[in-house]
């Protein structure tokens, strides 16, 4: 009964962004997101989703322990964790209940414990099953860890360790693993606390390197010992929960933001898992990339990847808060993600496989999941602290494959994966990692054009970089001596081309200067504007000795000719040197983001060179700074077309391209401001830091504006609202 | 005292000097040069207040005012908490050969005795239905011994939260008289002024429960919201063997004595007839809370042990909701009943208000109430079920004569039709791209023959098509003509308008919504056209990337569908699929020309009838019952509930009051190719006799993936054209036989196991298990079905 979806499903974002300086406000905007209603799905660079057959359907409820006692106590109360152990039994933390139930696989109770070494649990929040079938129970309020049998008898109780690094801070284990080894790892803030088998303090693990904070080092070098101790300490991301791989690798959550909201630690504490990487990264002008971390992250939101997703199934901007880990035995992770009720999993790689569950009412969704947990026969419970129930999910025969697929890969068995994803498509033909995986097995079996095709399927520019590069060396070998006469022709018609326009257009700039009678025609004004490449000064003083003259269609048709550039470009770029995907782009942002420097430059310098002896007027600073764009112009043409034989292999060689254009660019500006206004070199310099201090100011104003005006609009709508309400 | 100024004047006679020479002409003309802007702006603003002024003035003018300070309330008749605590002494007051009425009336409670199985139905709740009742703390004992409870408003609250009263804690008022049939019953709530006539009737074997309109009556400020009738007819605790019936999705069923398998804290199921009743289009916009809530049909049912019965509100239905409470919801008692709105409620969302901090406060809901009630007098009727009839195939076969009887459900399968291939195609769609945007032909008009020649190879002649996405550039509703030239254009709409007539087997039907509109496309006045809530603004969504949706009056609607069908009278063989129209309902306020939820369901209904009446077959996507009257095909009737916790397992029941009468396909994602598991899907096709269906393109689906229809993640044809083949001439050979029969029967005989009945003695017992069964005497192959003639008894 979905027929009234509209297009898609209207989302609803809000776009918070910080205005720098002393103001902190809101700016509400909005963005429109296609999502899978109702469906199972995977995100494209965690925003936008792809539906994907149901991966998982609700098998069972675990409502209560069945026969155990017909009373209150017969249902969990404020459950926090739930492990599985080889036999598939489960283990629960009851915590509102202050007690471990254990389930047998027809979910009877096994064993009820509700204390251990004769004192009661106390709210606890953490249960760990070993392979042998012992229990580690983290039981919070006592401020203990103790071991137990399988029976649920007691035998050791674990608690903060002596040593004086951590002797002095509260101990409150809530998660925790027990490595083979017997270690115990024991979530502790920002760290994972080990402790051995005699209770000794054996390290803390996986501290995220915070960096270097310029301000910290300026207080630890100036700063008294009495002011350090008001200065609050920077820590790292704290961790959330933890699980023990089958790999002896610990697998954990934490609310670091920047690539670190899951992590697999391998013996000395290092991350392992997937590293983010972006669409295209290839040099990215500072201010826009600026403008899109700081003020923009929900817009751009879906240009880089994340673990969870940037927005709710309302539309709203989020921060995953991913409460609980577990990985299969293949290695295969699944996260539960408490504030969207989202389950999401990820292969052994870091991709996403598929996300289901999220809040309501109905089966298959959440109240509000607090752990997980995986048994070997790939079934999935999700434990519910609101709803005090465990729902069941089993795999369907979709994800199932997906998951032998990627595993074959995985192993080495390229044949076998290759089969598999085939299988895959055969029920989802948009699924993007079949599309990689396929991708992948064509590279291997030396099929380029076909791994290149199935990892545009995939969207997928490594390994499109990778059989693009293999493709052109083919191609070169195979025509090498065309090749070659092409690059010839190419360079020597491209040496004449450059000679004789250079030519044209010096002789065109002197005779702009020398005949004082006539106004720069369009055409004289074109090649001046192409002299300024190579001459700077020379134009610049043109300019400065002939202002009358000048013609003010030139800076329109310079601005119009970098729009059309840049919207060229971004068609024509070859594919894996994109930075923004076609069906991404807007035309207006992609505007904004070319002229917001140059626009805002114009009012900027006039004002500073007005107020300190310059002699430019308006007119003739719009003409100056339209001339900055030539360069753009001039390099990103050629380089549109040049980007086709090129890949992301070569993304630094093409990086330095686009740097040389805005070092360029910069240049223009700044030798338009110095010979325009007659300044010395100090002088200008000066005046650039305060041009670029007032551009800022501008920028604050504008959005400041904006968001005075939004709220005048949403005020005058409310007092309308009120209005016609109070006269129903 | 003139003098003086004079006086004042001539002794500082350089003040006046300076004066004149400050005002002199030239002067005051630079002053208004220079202060152009400010007067400008200064005259705007002044503009403004006035009108706003004038606006308020003209506003309180014409508000009503009531004073209600001389209300004197009527004598109370009896205290609720004495005649409550009395016994009761029920009295036969009316009866045909099949029920018998009997009414207390002290404390105007009434009971029906089903005569054919002796049964008594009461109507409260007491000792003997609950063995707690006592136990039970007061507020909850006066519920469950009331035969009504009615939610009013206070209309001078700015947030007007409904409260409520019940019979037997409020009610201090009452008045009796026997009438034909039955009694009247006249219930009063003298503190809030406020009266309610209900009428308890036996008609031609049928309990009828009658609330006339102008039987409510509200003397004070506080007005009649919302009326429940019988709260607590039939309520069973947890230990009888029987169940609720609701129309969530296809039909779903909550076992009385099921409460253990459920949550600690289960909650309501509220269901509302063919719509919310709430005016927001963004409800209606998210899908998931639109399953939620909707009621296809304004029905519910309760079986007991052998007895069973089904209510319809027959009366007022498309202001009604249900609700749905069981065992375990504060009290261990499972009931079901219908809540007739007696009054449309509006949440109006105050301003978001910005906070110091920069966050922003999403403003407060703010009910209000409207002040004219929905005039339609509202009527239950109660059908009594006994023995083999007491069950929910039962209550379909009821509901389903019931229908016919009153002409709301016609018989569109002929008896030489053959058994259809369900298909749905989408033709193309626009990407998005940085300049101009890019259309994406996924099934041209050609290939559209192509795969019915290619399918009639096969031997596949008959089939339900609906073609989507079918207009100029994927066109915004509005828009609902012309169709897009990437895909053939009128020549090739024409070419397959003949083609369609040489193969009379193939019914196809372009998809068309006529009531949503965005302000993306022209052709309607966003102020003339749209619907209006009750505050007096059109019913929109948020402004998202410059898109407004809109809803269109009914009177807009029913001018397009003609525009629509004048246009496309040459292509008689081309059906019309109205989307939407068998899910939404509303009303609208719009000044010039309101309507009612009825005269929006009529409107539909004329709709329906004019489209047939061109000779066009007709297809209605949703199952809400208004549309089953005029209809070739119903399409998108789902198989399955919302999935409610209080939920124990989805039955047939639209299907059962259809099957045989109109053909049905499954939801838009219970279809063949995007499930996750074809074989379950088949089985689920079989137990709710849908056809097969499938949701097909003839280009690469890939090709949808960047665009906002990628919910279609593999739909390629010539992917899945064996697949579709095979599955259609499974079920022609297996089920062809049953196309045209009444599925009579449906019993879920274990977890994982259905029996199907048809009324050509067919039974199919169907296994969703990953094991072969073997329970019921004979072998069902895991993840299948076996197929038997029903025994010769």
């Amino acid at each position: 009964m979905t027929g009234l979806k509209i297009k898609g499903r209207l989302k609803k974002l809000f776009v918070t962004a910080m205005a720098t300086m002393m103001l902190l406000q809101t700016m509400t905007g909005t963005a429109f997101a296609a999502t899978a209603d109702g469906t199972d799905y995977v995100t494209v660079n965690s925003n936008e989703r792809n539906p994907i057959p149901k991966a998982y359907v609700v098998a069972d409820e675990i409502n209560n322990l069945g026969t155990f006692a017909k009373n209150s106590k017969n249902y969990f109360k404020n459950p926090q964790d739930i492990d599985i152990d080889r036999n598939n039994n489960l283990y629960i933390a009851d915590t509102g209940n202050n007690r471990i139930v254990v389930l047998d696989t027809n979910y009877d109770v096994i064993v009820v414990i509700t204390e251990a070494d004769g004192l009661p649990f106390e709210a606890p929040e953490g249960v760990f099953v070993d392979d042998s079938g012992d229990i580690y129970v983290a039981d919070t309020g006592n401020r203990r860890i103790v071991h137990l049998a399988n029976d649920g008898t007691y035998i050791e109780t674990f608690v903060n360790p002596t040593d004086e690094l951590v002797a002095n801070d509260a101990f409150n284990p809530s998660k925790l693993v027990v490595s083979e080894t017997g270690l115990i790892y024991v979530v502790r803030g920002e760290n994972i606390m080990a402790i051995d088998g005699n209770n000794g303090f054996r390290g803390l693990f996986g501290q995220t390197d915070i960096g270097y904070n310029l301000v910290e080092v300026l207080i630890r070098m100036f700063a008294s010992d009495e002011q350090k101790k008001f200065v609050t300490r920077r820590t790292a991301s704290a961790y959330v929960n933890v699980d023990l791989g089958d790999d002896g690798l610990i697998y954990a959550t934490s609310v670091e933001r920047t690539e670190g909201e899951i992590k697999v630690l391998n013996s000395i504490g290092n991350n392992i898992y997937r590293k983010y990487t972006n669409v295209g990264d290839s040099f990215v002008n500072p201010i826009t990339s600026f403008i899109n971390n700081k003020l923009l992250k929900a817009v751009v939101a879906g240009t880089s990847f994340k673990f969870g997703e940037y927005f709710d199934d309302e539309g709203n901007y989020i921060e995953p808060n991913f409460v609980d880990i577990t990985v299969d035995s293949n290695g295969i992770v699944t996260v539960a993600e408490q504030d969207g009720g989202k389950i999401y999993q990820y292969d052994q790689n870091g991709n996403m496989l598929c996300a289901f569950g999220g809040l309501g009412e109905s089966k298959g969704t959440f109240s509000r999941p607090s752990s997980i947990a995986v048994n070997s026969n790939g079934i999935i419970y999700v434990v519910d602290r609101l709803s005090n129930n465990i729902q069941i999910f089993e795999p369907t025969d979709f994800i199932k494959t997906v998951h032998a697929a990627t595993t074959a890969y995985e192993n080495g068995s390229y044949d076998e994966a290759f089969d598999l994803w085939n299988e895959v498509l055969s029920m989802d033909e948009n699924y993007t990692l079949a599309h990689a995986g396929i991708a992948n097995a064509y590279f291997k079996m030396g099929e380029y054009e076909l791994a290149m095709e199935s990892a545009m399927n995939a969207n997928d520019r490594d390994i499109y970089t990778k059989a693009f590069d293999e493709y052109k060396y083919e191609v070169m070998q195979k025509h090498f001596f065309l090749i070659i006469v092409i690059v010839i022709v190419v360079i020597v018609l491209v040496y004449l081309f450059l000679k004789y326009s250079f030519r044209a257009a010096k002789k065109a700039t002197w005779n702009y200067i020398s005949d004082k009678t006539k106004k720069m025609s369009i055409g004289q004004g074109i090649l001046f504007a192409y002299n300024v490449l190579f001459h700077p000064v020379d134009c610049m003083e043109a300019i400065r000795y002939n202002k009358k003259r000048i013609n003010m269609a030139i800076p329109f048709i310079i601005f119009i000719t970098a729009y059309v550039v840049r919207i060229a470009y971004i068609y024509i770029v070859h594919y894996p040197l994109a930075s923004i995907d076609l069906t991404d782009a807007n035309v207006i942002f992609e505007g904004v983001k070319l002229f917001i420097v140059p626009v805002t430059w114009i009012p900027a310098s006039f004002m500073v060179t007005s107020i300190s002896d310059g002699e430019t007027k308006m007119k003739d600073i719009f003409f100056a700074t339209s001339l900055s764009l030539v360069p753009y112009i001039v390099i990103n043409v050629p380089l549109m077309f040049i980007s086709n034989i090129l890949s992301k292999s070569q993304a630094s060689w093409y990086g330095v391209f686009s740097a040389a254009c805005f070092i360029w660019m910069f240049i223009i500006l700044f030798l338009s401001l110095w010979i325009l206004n007659g300044y010395s070199f100090g002088k200008t310099i000066k005046s650039v830091i305060i041009i670029a201090f007032v551009m800022l100011l501008i920028w604050v104003v504008v959005l400041l504006c904006y968001v005075l005006v939004g709220r005048l609009f949403q005020f005058i709508g409310g007092v309308y609202d009120e209005f016609m309400m109070s006269i129903l | 005292m003139l003098g003086g100024i004079k006086d004042f004047f001539s002794k500082n006679n350089f003040i006046l000097k300076k004066i004149k020479r400050t005002f002199t002409k030239d002067n005051m003309k630079r002053w208004l040069r220079d202060n152009r802007a400010t007067l400008i702006f200064m005259a705007i603003v002044a503009i403004f207040v006035t009108w706003g002024i004038i606006s308020v003035k003209i506003a309180m003018a014409n508000a009503v005012v009531v004073s209600y300070e001389d209300y004197v309330p009527r004598e109370v008749t009896h205290d609720p908490a004495v005649v409550f605590a009395e016994p009761y002494n029920y009295e036969k007051i009316a009866g045909d050969e099949n029920l018998e009425l009997y009414f207390d009336k002290v404390h105007g409670t009434i009971q029906v005795k089903d005569l054919k199985s002796g049964n008594t139905w009461k109507s409260i709740v007491d000792g003997e239905v609950y063995e707690n009742f006592r136990k039970s703390n007061q507020k909850w004992k006066q519920k469950m011994s009331s035969s009504i409870i009615v939610s009013y408003n206070d209309l001078e609250a700015r947030d007007g939260r409904a409260a409520e009263l019940t019979h037997a804690g409020e009610c201090d008022y009452m008045e009796s008289k026997l009438i034909e049939n039955g009694v009247e019953v006249l219930y009063g709530f003298t503190v809030k002024g406020i009266y309610v006539t209900v009428q308890y009737l036996i008609e031609g074997g049928e309990l009828v429960v009658k609330v006339p309109i102008d039987g409510i009556t509200e003397e004070t400020r506080y007005i009649v919201n919302t009326v429940i009738v019988l709260p607590y007819f039939g309520a069973a605790d947890m230990y009888q063997d029987g169940y609720m019936f609701y129309p969530d999705g296809c039909g779903a069923i909550t076992l009385f004595n099921n409460a253990e398998n459920r949550v600690q804290s289960v909650k309501e199921a509220f269901l509302k007839t063919y719509t919310t009743n709430k005016i927001s289009l963004d409800y209606w916009l998210m899908s998931d809370d639109y399953e939620r809530y909707n009621a296809a049909m304004p029905i519910f049912g309760i079986k007991n042990n052998d007895n069973a019965f089904l209510a319809v509100v027959t009366g007022g239905d498309e202001n009604s909701g249900i609700t749905v409470a069981p065992a375990g919801r504060v009290v261990d008692v499972n009931r079901i009943y219908f809540e007739l709105y007696i009054r449309n409620q509006f949440d109006i969302t105050a301003a978001n208000v910005t906070n110091t901090d920069g966050t922003v406060t999403t403003g407060r809901e703010i009910t209000r109430i409207d002040r004219n009630k929905l005039a339609v007098d509202r009527e239950v009727r109660y059908f009594f079920l006994h023995d083999e009839k007491a069950n929910y195939a039962g209550m379909a076969d009821a509901y389903r004569t019931y229908l016919m009887e009153n002409g709301q459900l016609n018989d569109a399968i002929a008896d030489t039709d053959e058994y259809p291939l369900a298909l749905s195609f989408l033709m193309g769609t626009t990407e998005r791209q940085l300049v101009a945007d890019k259309y994406i032909t996924m099934t041209s008009f050609k290939n559209l023959e192509d795969i019915f020649e290619d399918l009639r190879a096969e031997g596949i002649d008959d089939a339900k098509v609906v073609v989507n996405h079918w207009l100029k550039d994927d066109e915004d509703f509005p828009s609902y003509w012309p169709v897009a030239s990437q895909i053939g254009g009128k020549s090739g709409m024409a070419d397959l308008n003949s083609y369609l007539a040489a193969n009379t087997g193939l019914d196809v039907y372009f998809a068309n919504n006529f009531i949503f509109a965005t302000n993306d496309e022209s052709g309607f006045s966003p102020i003339k056209d749209v619907v209006y809530s009750g505050i007096g603004t059109p019913i929109s969504t948020e402004t998202i990337n410059q898109e407004e949706y809109f809803i269109l009056g009914p009177d807009v609607v029913l001018e397009h569908v003609r525009d629509y069908l004048s246009k496309t009278k040459d292509y008689a063989n081309i059906g019309v699929c109205f989307t939407n129209m068998g899910n939404v309902v509303y009303d609208d306020y719009n000044e010039d020309n309101p309507a009612s939820r009825r005269d929006v369901i009529n409107t539909w209904q004329t709709v329906l009838k004019e489209t047939q009446a061109e000779g066009k077959k007709t297809a209605v996507e949703g199952a809400n019952q208004y549309s089953y009257g005029n209809v070739d095909y119903l399409y998108s009737i789902p198989v399955s509930t919302y999935g409610l916790s209080i939920t124990d397992y989805a039955v047939p029941f639209v299907q059962m009051v259809v099957s045989g009468l109109i053909p049905y396909s499954s939801g838009i994602y219970e279809t063949g190719n995007l499930t996750y598991d074809l074989d379950i899907q088949k089985l689920e096709w079989i137990e709710f006799g849908a056809l097969p269906y499938f949701y097909l393109t003839y280009e690469n689906a890939l090709e949808l993936k960047d665009t906002e229809l990628n919910f279609l993640f593999t739909s390629t044809y010539s992917f899945w054209r064996d697949r579709v083949i095979e599955t259609y001439k499974e079920f022609e050979a297996n089920f062809g036989d049953t196309y045209g029969e009444q599925m009579v029967a449906h019993e879920v005989l274990g977890e994982d196991v259905r029996r199907v009945e048809y009324s050509n003695g067919k039974v199919i017992y169907i296994n969703y298990a990953e094991t072969e069964n073997t329970e019921f005497g004979i072998t069902i192959p895991a993840k299948g079905y076996t197929i038997v003639e029903k025994e010769a008894n």
